[in-house]
Formats: structure tokens, C-alpha cells, sequence
């Protein structure tokens, strides 16, 4: 069951390159390795502690006003991360302190809250927001090497290809778009490619 | 009307809970943060500063800002640190900048700013060779950011100009030697509104602080 979780969170459902879902955030720090593992982690920790709290209190939550209640509580929760980063951990503070407001406008979670954790029990909950969290995270690895590679000619910051010309349009936001494009394509090709030979 | 009521009710306890739990992270990490915050303005205004020199703050008034901080050496007066701030691509930039009596930049750094990542956050990047493991641990490395070394020794009452062909870590020595002649600084690739407001931070108010420190006599 673990193993059907893990693929449908990282390939099946895939929150960015398949359920299109988080691409503002996804463009915005894609742009480097560290930027993307950075926010990756952020946004899981986040994602997890959103599902079990709205698995919890799904029952108590009037349909009508669910939208409104979950937002409170996912920023909620950002606000938490962010002020302990801030007081305890200033190193890493200096590090992800900007994409974690960013989080909060990160579709994923309002989604997994509203699509997911609002319907299934605790345990299920926390296993589908570690998931979508490692297939968020996994995407925005993918993109962030092709892009920091292609970009800045840099992996973690550090030179890849002596003499290699950067193409800083990877590290704009048309870049941003090509690249999601293309790993989209690709995952679409070879998804067709499967089905086509099983039928 | 029972039902609306229902509704708000409901809303109105998930906010009060949210609230409390907020006011209770910040009542614990309130105190904490402000320490902080006051450790890295410590550590920029040393920075800014060349080593050995004894730091004082001073509070001025008008047109000076309230406070502002004056570095001594045993032969006189070494120089003039302000905290500035101008309009970045989104939200503020805010600066320490040491300069001379003379106008001539002793240091620059970054205190906080809220720029698109991968973009405008260079002004504070560090070419570093430090891993996240490093990170983690909290040790520290000492690395320099490129963006804000290269104002060094460039001259607050001229207009500081921008050149977008090529960033500073990756000029030669010779070509560094004529960016300070010409007074130039290097833009940062896809972001020159972010350039730019690091530089009005320095050239909008400093200059005319520094006339005036200098009309009214103040010296030592």
C-alpha cells in the first residue's frame, strides 16, 4: 500500500507535472537546487501538519465555510514555521525565511486540504501530505537542476561545465514555463507510450 | 438564520483557536527574534566598517536620521555608518552603508530585503562553497557577497553608474580596476530594479547627510 501511496504521490498525481497545480511558487524557486529542496521541505512539513489538522476537525467544519476555515489554518501554520525559523534556526532562516510566506499561496496544500484530508481519515491524511509533499519536492528538483544547469551553469551553487555559456533565459520566468513544459511532455509521452502497450 | 449563525459560529472559533495558537508562538519568540535582530545590525555595522575601529551610536536630528553610527581609530575620525532604505522590486531593501568623511564607501551589507528568489535575492548572494550539512549544523563560514563588495571605495557624490554586460564575480582584476575608476557598478542578471534600489539606498539621502555632518563642524 505504502509503495501504491509513494507512486501515485510522485508520478501518478504528481502535484505540479501532472495536477498542474503550485506553478507560481514552483517558477519562482526552481531557479536553483537549494532553492527547491529548500522550499520542497517547507512546504511538506506544512502540507503534513495541514491534513492532520483538517482530518481532525472535518467533522466540525460546516461545508459552507470549509474554504475560509482551511486557509486560517494553513496560515496558521506558516506563521508558526516561520517565527520559530526566525528565533531558533537564524542560519536556515537565511536560507528558506523567503519562500515560507510563499506557502501559503501554494495551491497544493488548499488542494490536498480540500481534495483529500477533508474526505479520509488521520492516518491516510498524513500519508497522502508526506507523499504530495516528496512529489512536490521531487518536481521542483527536477526542474531546479535543469534549470540552474542550463541558467547559471551551477548545481548547488556550484560550477558545472568549464566553458559553458549560461542561458540566463532558464533562470527567468520563460524559462521557468519551457521547462515545466518539457518535463511535462515528457512524462505525457512516455504515460501514452505505457498505456498503449497494454492495450 | 439558524444556519448562518451556524456557519459563524463555526468560523469565528477556528479564527479565535488559529489567533491563540499564533499569539502563543509569538508571546514565546518574540524576545528571541528582536535578540537576533539585533545580533545581525551588530554584525552588518562591523562589517561595514574596516577592522579595528571603535563603533558609537549617535542620534541626530533632522535632516540626519535619529540614529546613525560614527567609527573612530586612535588617529580620528574613520568614518559614518547610516541605515537606509529604498523601494525594491517587492517590498523594502534595507541597508547598513559605512562611508568616509570623504564619501568614498567603506562597506555595504544587506540587512533585509523581500526580492523574488533567484532573481533580485542575489543582492545578498555568497558564492559559497558551504553545504546544507554546514546549514544545518550552524557552523558558519565566512564568505563575502559580491554584489554588495563591489560598491567598496566607489564614491557616494557621484552618480554611481550600472553595467548590465557582466556581474563582478566573474570580472578580471583589470576590469574590476575600471568598474571603481568609472564609479560603475555590475547589475544583477534579471534583476536591475533590484540594482537600482540598492543603489538609490546609497545615493539618495548619504550625500547629504555627509554635508551637513561635515557644514556643522562635527569631526573627532
Amino acid at each position: 500500500m505504502i509503495k501504491e501511496e509513494l507512486k501515485r504521490g510522485i508520478i501518478a498525481e504528481n502535484p505540479i507535472l501532472v495536477l498542474a497545480l503550485g506553478l507560481c511558487p514552483a517558477l519562482a524557486v526552481s531557479t536553483s537546487l537549494q532553492n527547491g529542496l529548500g522550499m520542497g521541505c517547507a512546504a511538506t512539513f506544512v502540507l503534513i501538519c495541514s491534513n492532520i489538522i483538517i482530518s481532525l476537525i472535518k467533522k466540525w467544519i460546516p461545508e459552507k465555510v470549509r474554504i475560509p476555515c482551511y486557509i486560517v489554518i494553513i496560515a496558521t501554520f506558516v506563521t508558526i514555521v516561520e517565527l520559530t525559523l526566525k528565533a531558533y534556526f537564524p542560519e536556515l532562516n537565511n536560507q528558506l525565511g523567503i519562500f515560507v510566506p510563499l506557502i501559503v499561496v501554494n495551491c497544493v496544500i488548499l488542494g490536498r486540504a480540500e481534495a483529500f484530508a477533508s474526505k479520509n481519515n488521520l492516518g491516510r491524511s498524513i500519508i497522502d501530505g508526506f507523499v504530495m509533499g516528496l512529489g512536490f519536492t521531487l518536481a521542483l528538483c527536477i526542474l531546479a537542476i535543469i534549470r540552474e544547469v542550463l541558467g547559471s551553469n551551477k548545481l548547488w551553487g556550484l560550477k558545472v561545465f568549464p566553458g559553458f555559456r549560461p542561458m540566463t533565459i532558464f533562470i527567468l520566468a520563460p524559462g521557468g514555463f519551457f521547462t515545466i513544459a518539457f518535463v511535462m511532455a515528457m512524462i505525457n509521452y512516455f504515460r501514452q507510450k505505457k498505456e498503449g502497450g497494454q492495450s | 438564520m439558524l444556519d448562518i449563525l451556524k456557519l459563524s459560529i463555526a468560523l469565528t472559533i477556528v479564527a479565535i483557536g488559529s489567533g491563540l495558537v499564533v499569539a502563543f508562538t509569538y508571546y514565546n519568540t518574540g524576545e528571541e527574534i528582536q535578540a537576533q535582530e539585533r545580533r545581525n545590525q551588530m554584525e552588518a555595522l562591523e562589517a561595514v566598517f574596516p577592522d579595528g575601529v571603535e563603533i558609537k551610536t549617535r542620534s541626530g536630528n533632522n535632516p540626519l536620521p535619529s540614529t546613525y553610527w560614527v567609527a573612530q581609530t586612535d588617529s580620528g575620525l574613520a568614518g559614518y555608518a547610516f541605515k537606509q532604505k529604498s523601494k525594491g522590486y517587492a517590498g523594502d531593501i534595507q541597508v547598513i552603508v559605512g562611508v568616509a568623511p570623504s564619501g568614498e564607501i567603506l562597506g555595504l551589507n544587506i540587512l533585509s530585503h523581500k526580492e523574488t528568489p533567484g532573481l533580485g535575492d542575489r543582492v545578498s548572494e555568497k558564492p559559497s562553497k558551504k553545504y546544507i550539512w554546514n546549514v544545518l549544523a550552524g557552523t558558519s563560514e565566512k564568505t563575502s557577497p559580491w554584489f554588495t563588495e563591489q560598491f567598496k571605495d566607489l564614491s557616494v557624490f557621484e552618480e554611481i553608474k550600472i553595467d548590465k554586460s557582466t556581474e563582478y564575480h566573474t570580472c578580471s582584476d583589470e576590469k574590476k580596476g575600471k568598474l571603481e575608476k568609472t564609479n560603475t557598478i555590475t547589475a544583477i542578471t534579471g534583476a536591475t530594479i533590484s540594482t537600482r534600489a540598492v543603489k538609490n539606498c546609497i545615493r539618495k539621502n548619504v550625500p547629504e547627510y555627509l554635508n551637513y555632518l561635515k557644514s556643522s563642524g562635527e569631526s573627532s
